[in-house]
């Protein structure tokens, strides 16, 4: 195991809406919370943060130093602004590292479907992250799905086919879908569809409107 | 055109569009997205004009979001009326949109068909938007797979 990321925080004492004036001078506001601590609030530098966040995502251990004190922890949530993307909060899980713990970790498609490539199938992906039970320290940064395999439409990699590192228990069923390769839709159904739609918009809709209905039953 | 079914009231007053969205503001189910950066009212015939604008450039191939439906009623009274006598009758139905939310999703296409497919469908729309990826919402790096 590589040695783990580290990240300098400072304690923070302004809590609630006064936050934003923290954000102004470059620092962002999160908390520290684990099942064998109380959580703490600290604030964090912004550049480095987002930098550290980069390259260990929600999977791998950050080490935050407090002074003297090292706190293994995993980015459990981080609140981003909904237009620029600019990180506002975020959540750190304490960890212990002889503990298991579940963490969602993404999935990442490898090499193309002979399937697709020819134009018979399109890929239908069932889920784009898995949740993982393993030690903090096994936890992968992402699981490769080989989907060169995938040589016909019809054919399906599940939960269970999914090749998973040491360690590492998938905690979801194994009969679930991860992906798919589905039949590509002719044209003429898609014209039939089109035509469908067309007939749909040009007839008038009533809307139902629930309270007169009511009212209506009381009048009968 | 999208409407809802059934609704409880069959008129609603305007309300505002303080704010941001705070929901619906991340792509989430395909790997593309068009995002709203202003507030306003989005017409169920603008939705549709943008949904067949993309699934004109897709063509077969791939699968469409749409992130927003129309459930708000406007009303309108008949032209060269004198005012009073009541509110006027829906007329159409629109879908209020604040800054940042995702409008359209594309996926299973590559990026470069869905970024134009998004890109035509941003000239339907009465507002400015931007083209926005799948981000890690823990990293906030552009998912690739």
């Amino acid at each position: 195991m590589s040695d783990p990321l580290k990240l300098e925080i400072q304690n923070r004492d302004i809590i609630g809406k006064k936050v934003r004036h923290l954000r102004r001078e470059g620092l962002i506001p999160a908390v520290v919370y684990g099942p064998e601590s109380e959580p703490i609030t600290i604030s964090i530098q912004q550049g480095p943060l987002r930098q550290t966040l980069l390259d260990a995502g929600g999977t791998q251990v950050i080490e935050l130093q407090l002074g003297k004190e090292a706190i293994p922890v995993l980015a459990r949530k981080v609140q981003r602004e909904p237009i620029r993307g600019d990180i506002l909060h975020v959540d750190f899980y304490r960890v212990s590292m002889t503990r298991l713990i579940a963490a969602d970790v993404p999935i990442l498609l490898v090499n193309e479907s002979p399937a697709v490539e020819s134009g018979m199938g399109t890929i239908m992906q069932g889920m784009s992250n898995l949740s993982i039970e393993a030690l903090p320290g096994d936890l992968p940064s992402h699981i490769e799905v080989d989907i060169s395999k995938l040589d016909e439409v019809g054919m399906q990699i599940t939960v269970g086919e999914l090749d998973l590192p040491k360690g590492c228990t998938a905690q979801t069923d194994l009969n679930e879908l991860v992906i798919k390769i589905d039949y590509m839709r002719l044209e003429e159904e898609i014209k039939e569809e089109v035509e469908k739609e067309e007939l749909f918009i040009d007839g008038e809709q009533e809307v139902e409107v629930i309270r007169e209905r009511r009212e209506e039953d009381e009048e009968d | 055109m999208l409407m809802p079914k059934r609704v409880k009231y069959r008129k609603q007053f305007r309300g505002r569009m303080k704010g941001k969205a705070q929901r619906g503001n991340k792509v989430d189910m395909g790997e593309m997205g068009l995002q709203a950066l202003e507030p306003a009212w989005i017409t169920s015939r603008q939705i549709e004009a943008a949904r067949r604008a993309i699934v004109r450039h897709l063509k077969r191939r791939g699968k469409v979001y749409i992130r927003i439906f129309p459930d708000k009623p406007v009303t309108q009274k008949p032209a060269e009326t004198r005012m009073g006598k009541g509110k006027g009758a829906v007329d159409h139905w629109v879908a209020v949109v604040k800054p940042g939310r995702v409008m359209f999703e594309v996926g299973g296409v590559d990026f470069e068909v869905a970024e134009e497919a998004l890109r035509l469908a941003g000239y339907k729309m009465p507002i400015k938007t931007k083209i926005v990826r799948r981000i890690d919402p823990i990293s906030g790096q552009e998912v690739t797979g």
